[in-house]
């Protein structure tokens, strides 16, 4: 039974709702994505694993992004501090953070690791390859507070399971180039995923994010990366996702449950 | 060697006794026997040594093994025993009683040998020595036989009506109930009552049951996993996923953990444990993997109908008898006998939910 919500999972949808307070003149831009997302879609029942993020991630569309605040100052005004990288914000007095995230391909000029988008500081956002496909595949959510005394909610974008799969195995792709970074809870993030979200139903938003011109490369990405890292029990995700189960569930079970999803979702997209 | 008791009325001795006393009352009286016991022959101990002479012709000497039960199955054992005992003229099986197939492997396998109902071979080339008689074509102890342990679909049945049933009632209605013969149920309930697991004051009526002993006494005969016939599957959504499958469809019976946690939750189940009709069809029907390994579904198909029988419904799931669930979980790998304990907890304390 999933007992009362991890307190750094309180405190990082707190720092979550105060970012989205700050930026609201630009609300239509944002678009929630992460564990925080993942866990809006997947609930926390039937999953021995106990939700836990101190992120609270959010992609931004510079397509829609207007000038006005910057959104350095906005997150500076709100009490946020920036951290050692570009686009990460820490809220003062907790473990919280909130990062702001450009998808690499609309990041601007140039190939720093700040994004270069008129208007706003070169250290407010950080372009991250494979967020392109939240700005296609996602829906306007009420987000509430965790805890009973904070009466906030705010409606905002939140990237869909097509959206968060890929996001996801590019994440983890990325890492798996550093073996150090290798983070078991990604993986088990996408079983969260799999189990979740009906295979037709991923299927469908993974062929939409196919087929639409900012999102494909993307996609096309992500799906090789299922394909490779998830779809048999002994590959190297399906393996990730087994050892972070905790006590309660049977590791060889998560694996293989990982991968019979995995295969169905690659056999429901298609050649 | 151990002998093996159970079905037979004889001591080796008063065996040994009984076959030579009918061997001399059916051959001439010219003839003599001879009989000697643990005798030695090249370092092996010898049950039995016979030393039979016809007339005042040569003397033959048998080498004899001694069996208390000699089925086929157990014969080439004891054939190779007694060819270990070196030369003879002449080997001999002595038992009990020697079935047809017994009797045909021995002829074949050129063994000698006699049991107490007179059943009797001995062919001999050197010296010359041939003695058939025909004895009894069936065992005649069979029926003597005690049950001796709760294995089997007839125990089954009875160790459910004694749990599901508050008694006091007779075993002709415990019998009527469980559907089974008085025979076998008497038996049965026999041997429960030698184990102190119910109380007969009357002989006849049952008084009371020590359901959980006999829960725990009879999973030492029975277990979930090798009494039934079973096959591990894959649910990938999980076992509460496969709880949504089996609702409102019929043929399916929860038991173990899914079954327990619905009354006294311990942990979150991570195996659902289901009775179905025929495996390959459930398998199907459910659309469920095999998986020989990671596999969080056991589907069994169950030795004794039984398991299908006074089951009870929650929220359209339909799960198996709770002593059922117990014994289920007693005798399930993992932390499945500990929720089987904590299940026997609950049911103590709740008797009247559970048992009519």
């Amino acid at each position: 039974m999933p007992g009362e919500p991890d307190r750094l999972y309180i405190e990082a949808r707190r720092a979550l709702l105060d970012a989205l307070e700050a930026l609201k003149a630009h609300l239509d831009s944002l678009i929630v994505v992460g564990a925080q997302a993942i866990y809006l879609h997947t609930g926390e029942a039937d999953v021995a694993v106990a939700p836990y993020t101190k992120d609270g991630d959010v992609a931004i569309d510079p397509r829609k992004l207007g000038g006005d605040p910057a959104l350095d100052e906005a997150m500076l005004g709100a009490g946020f501090t920036p951290g050692v990288q570009p686009g990460i914000w820490n809220r003062t007095g907790t473990l919280a953070q909130v990062d702001l995230l450009v998808p690499d391909s609309l990041g601007g000029e140039g190939r720093h690791r700040g994004a270069r988008i008129t208007g706003h500081g070169p250290r407010a956002m950080r372009r991250v390859v494979g967020m392109e496909a939240a700005l296609v595949d996602n829906a306007v959510t009420s987000i509430g507070a965790l805890e009973p005394s904070d009466h906030r909610t705010v409606e905002v974008r939140v990237a869909g399971p097509g959206a968060l799969l890929v996001t996801k195995l590019h994440k983890i792709g990325d890492r798996l180039a550093q073996p150090n970074r290798l983070n078991d809870k990604d993986a088990h993030d996408i079983y969260r995923l799999l189990v979740a979200v009906p295979t037709a139903d991923l299927a469908a938003r993974l062929n939409e994010l196919g087929a639409d011109p900012v999102s494909s490369a993307a996609s096309a990405t992500g799906i090789e990366r299922l394909r490779s890292m998830f779809a048999s029990p002994e590959a190297i995700g399906s393996e990730m996702a087994a050892r972070a189960v905790g006590p309660l569930a049977d590791p060889a079970t998560i694996a293989a449950a990982t991968a019979a999803l995995a295969d169905d979702l690659l056999r429901a997209i298609g050649p | 060697m151990f002998h093996d008791m159970r079905n037979t009325p004889f001591s080796e001795t008063e065996l040994v006794e009984t076959v030579v006393g009918l061997l001399r009352d059916r051959v001439p009286t010219s003839w003599s026997i001879i009989e000697r016991r643990d005798t030695a022959r090249a370092g092996r101990r010898v049950d039995a040594e016979l030393e039979i002479r016809a007339g005042r012709g040569p003397t033959a000497t048998l080498l004899g093994e001694v069996k208390l039960t000699a089925t086929p199955k157990q014969l080439p054992d004891a054939i190779q025993q007694l060819r270990s005992l070196g030369p003879a003229d002449g080997y001999l099986l002595i038992a009990p009683y020697l079935g047809t197939q017994a009797r045909e492997r021995l002829r074949d396998q050129a063994i000698s040998y006699a049991d107490a109902t007179g059943n009797v071979r001995i062919a001999l080339d050197r010296p010359a020595l041939f003695v058939e008689l025909q004895g009894a074509d069936k065992n005649p102890w069979t029926d003597e036989r005690k049950t001796k342990s709760l294995k089997g679909p007839a125990a089954a049945a009875v160790v459910r009506g004694l749990c599901d049933f508050r008694p006091p009632y007779g075993i002709r209605e415990l019998a009527e109930r469980a559907g089974l013969t008085l025979a076998s149920t008497s038996r049965i309930v026999s041997f429960l009552d030698s184990e102190a697991i119910v109380q007969r004051p009357t002989r006849g009526g049952i008084e009371s049951v020590d359901w959980p002993r006999l829960l725990r006494r009879w999973s030492e005969d029975y277990a979930l996993v090798e009494s039934n016939r079973i096959r591990r599957a894959l649910e990938p959504r999980g076992v509460r996923a496969v709880l949504d499958k089996v609702r409102n469809t019929p043929g399916y019976t929860v038991t173990g953990s899914l079954a327990a946690s619905s009354v006294a939750p311990v942990a979150p189940p991570a195996l659902a444990t289901i009775y179905v009709r025929e495996l390959g069809a459930a398998l199907r029907e459910l659309e469920l993997r095999e998986a020989p390994s990671g596999a969080n579904v056991l589907l069994v198909e169950p030795f004794s109908s039984v398991a299908f029988e006074r089951t009870w419904e929650r929220d359209g799931v339909r799960y198996a008898a709770l002593p059922q669930v117990a014994a289920d979980l007693l005798t399930s790998p993992g932390r499945s006998p500990s929720e089987g304990e904590a299940l026997i907890e609950w049911m103590k304390g709740n008797e009247d939910a559970w048992r009519t």
